[in-house]
């Protein structure tokens, strides 16, 4: 066990602070826009720092980019939040593949019709919103919709 | 914690009650102590190993270690739990075993069975007239974990048969791995995921297959 905690700290998915922009900030009019004129399918993660579950769903969402990355754009949607811990979470967990935007007063979720921390929208080209996901979201739930999105239904 | 992981835990915790109440006294509170020791050992192993997998040091976040939600590696908790229950059981190992089988059998199809409560049945793309869509007007979808529970039923009902004439002899215990192994990867096709266990899967039923030959040519004659 000690040999594997220790092979985490040297291989782990952790990325330098400096390495991770500041977040762009971002408002419902922006990523209706952004869903609209996406001519593939969107993935909108609203996430925070501070919240337990989004820690637990992080390296998901990691291997998940990666595997569906240049098929379905993920967007990452941090909200009440500050930049410098963001941004030590996107190096923490290796996230920087993300297109993250940051929604200091969380109106875009309020917009997009979802409340609370995490939650994982699924659009399909256009911005129809095909799947809503509260809370914190598991492998099975996640592949499914990628699948959904990748089929078209 | 999740719904599939509280419904198997209710018919787990129901299967090893029925166990205990069937078994032998004196064998009741090591039965117990071995069933608990396994079960903690594979949720502890199982999330470490999950964080550290996922690139989360545990000893910089040892408060992450209770998010069981976020996370069980299947294999390194199966692992675990095997490793440990044989550890707790070694003075009676094969009947320790067989009387385990069938909770775990019970607890891994209720796994299954219970993504009806959360909607997280469905797996990949199917024209069979009982596929489900998974949005409004979209495609039929294998209601896959409903296959694998059906399919985990059915190794219960065998392995029930096989304790009835070959308890204590390891034989149901090796069954139970077989069939449950490939029930899993007999279904994995189907589901759609991020990174599949196909090759573990494949082990542990060659692994089942193995420990079957070996315990049914070990088994006690039969008395004419």
């Amino acid at each position: 066990m000690a040999l594997a905690v220790l092979a985490t700290a040297c291989s782990s998915a952790s990325i330098a602070i400096d390495d991770v922009p500041v977040l762009p900030e971002t408002d419902p009019g922006e990523i209706a826009e952004l869903l609209a004129d996406s001519p593939i399918p969107v993935v909108v993660n609203v996430w925070a720092s501070w919240c337990g579950p989004c820690r637990s769903e992080a390296p998901l969402l990691r291997a998940a980019v990666a595997e569906w990355g240049d098929r379905v754009h993920f967007v990452g949607i941090d909200v009440r939040d500050n930049q410098t811990e963001a941004r030590a979470f996107i190096a923490e967990f290796g996230l920087d593949e993300m297109d993250h935007r940051f929604d200091r007063p969380g109106a875009v979720p309020a917009d997009l019709g979802g409340s609370g921390v995490p939650l994982t929208f699924f659009f399909a080209p256009g911005g129809e919103l095909v799947h809503l996901q509260h809370g914190v979201i598991d492998e099975r739930t996640l592949a499914l919709w990628l699948d959904v999105l990748a089929v078209g239904g | 914690m999740e719904f599939t992981l509280l419904g198997a835990a209710l018919v787990s915790v129901g299967a090893v009650w029925a166990t205990l109440r069937l078994a032998d006294e004196e064998e009741r509170r090591p039965l117990f102590d071995t069933a608990l020791g396994g079960i903690l050992a594979g949720v502890a192993v199982g999330r470490v190993w999950a964080m550290i997998a996922s690139g989360v040091n545990p000893i910089a976040h040892p408060g992450d270690l209770v998010v069981v939600r976020g996370g069980v590696d299947t294999v390194a908790a199966t692992a675990a739990a095997v490793i440990t229950v044989g550890y707790l059981g070694r003075k009676a190992l094969w009947p320790t075993l067989d009387a385990l089988a069938l909770p775990a059998l019970a607890g891994l199809s209720a796994w299954h069975a219970s993504c009806v409560l959360r909607d997280s049945c469905l797996g990949t793309v199917t024209d069979l007239p009982w596929g489900i869509a998974a949005s409004a007007g979209g495609h039929g979808r294998h209601p896959v974990e409903i296959y694998a529970a059906l399919l985990l039923l059915g190794s219960f009902a065998v392995v029930a048969l096989l304790l009835r004439r070959h308890r204590g002899s390891g034989l149901p215990a090796a069954a139970a791995l077989m069939l449950a192994a490939g029930a899993r990867l007999g279904t994995e096709p189907l589901r759609p995921v991020l990174a599949g266990l196909e090759p573990w899967y494949l082990a542990a039923v060659a692994l089942g297959a193995v420990l079957v030959g070996w315990r049914w040519a070990a088994r006690p004659a039969e008395q004419p």
